[in-house]
């Protein structure tokens, strides 16, 4: 029996497992390439309708395939850590249509048209990490400081703008679908009988 | 010699302790719901490494103490169990918590 009474250890632990499958990462993965897939073919639209099929695929996936294998929890600051998605998610699309209007007006001042994928870049590194910070995952803030320094080699190396989300989007989609897998062999779905005198 | 002030009060701190909660199996229980709204059987048996037999009789003692609540649940099209913590329970969690703080806290130190 593991004997954990310890509250803050045992948050931790919740937390790490509602990411232990991967497919949380999996879902950054596939948004950062339909960013960059939509900057190169010019689909404006594929990375907002992009997000809400991947999120519910995940959430789709979650139950048929993670649940039944550990078990559901609800964290008890689900509430406020779901207001802090929106906002993070609200504050990139307030950001992103500025900068869309100030493009279309014309009216974009030289620093931002001089900066404007860096600064794009660091935006979503840093709500990539916001949300790292709050769901205490720490392999995110790996993944902000990859989106971060893509966009950095984009802007000072000169490489075009979709690489510097195809890249990283490709090495994280990468990376949670290794995490999923290690997770398939490590967690099998299981039943009551299971857990009847294996203590 | 002088009465030691803190050994005449442990066994009152001690005699507080709620032993229900106090039980290793219904401890490790109530700590895991403390930090969630609510959990399932499975979750809950991953998390403790306690057989679903030795879950289920513990469960039923706290909640028969009024100390969890435990419904059925629709996780998508589902029906599952989920079981949390009422408010009596947590208001006694934090009781045994205090209650423990104070008796290893009154202990005289030693060397």
């Amino acid at each position: 029996m593991i004997m954990e009474t310890d509250p803050k250890k045992i948050r931790r632990k919740v937390y790490v497992t509602l990411f232990e499958d991967g497919l949380w990462d999996v879902v950054l993965g596939l948004f950062l390439l339909a960013w960059g897939f939509a900057i190169l073919f010019d689909l404006g639209w594929l990375p907002g309708v992009g997000f809400v099929v991947f999120f519910y695929l995940a959430l789709s996936l979650k139950q048929k395939i993670t649940y039944p294998r550990t078990g559901y929890a609800r964290p008890a600051e689900v509430r406020k850590q779901r207001s802090r998605v929106v906002i993070a998610g609200g504050v990139t699309l307030l950001l992103g249509i500025m900068v869309f209007l100030l493009i279309v007006t014309g009216g974009m001042p030289q620093f931002l048209k001089d900066y404007f994928e860096l600064l794009f870049g660091a935006m979503l590194a840093i709500v990539v990490g916001l949300v790292g910070y709050w769901w205490r995952i720490v392999r995110w803030y790996y993944y902000a400081g990859l989106v971060f320094l893509f966009a950095a080699f984009n802007h000072w190396l000169g490489l075009s703008f979709e690489l510097s989300f195809v890249i990283p989007g490709g090495v994280i989609l990468l990376y949670g679908l290794v995490i999923f897998v290690r997770f398939l062999r490590e967690y099998r779905r299981v039943s009551a009988e299971d857990f009847n005198g294996s203590q | 010699m002088a009465a030691n002030k803190d050994s005449t009060k442990t066994p009152e701190l001690v005699a507080d302790i709620d032993r229900l909660i106090h039980e290793p199996s219904r401890l490790t229980i109530m700590a895991h719901l403390y930090v969630v709204e609510s959990a399932d059987f499975l979750f809950l048996i991953r998390q403790t490494g306690m057989t679903w037999g030795n879950l289920s009789v513990h469960i039923s003692k706290l909640e028969a103490a009024g100390y969890l609540d435990v419904r059925k649940e629709f996780l998508g099209k589902k029906p599952h169990t989920v079981v949390s913590l009422t408010n009596s329970g947590r208001a006694a969690f934090d009781g045994y918590r205090e209650s423990m703080k104070q008796v290893l806290e009154d202990r005289p130190k030693t060397g």
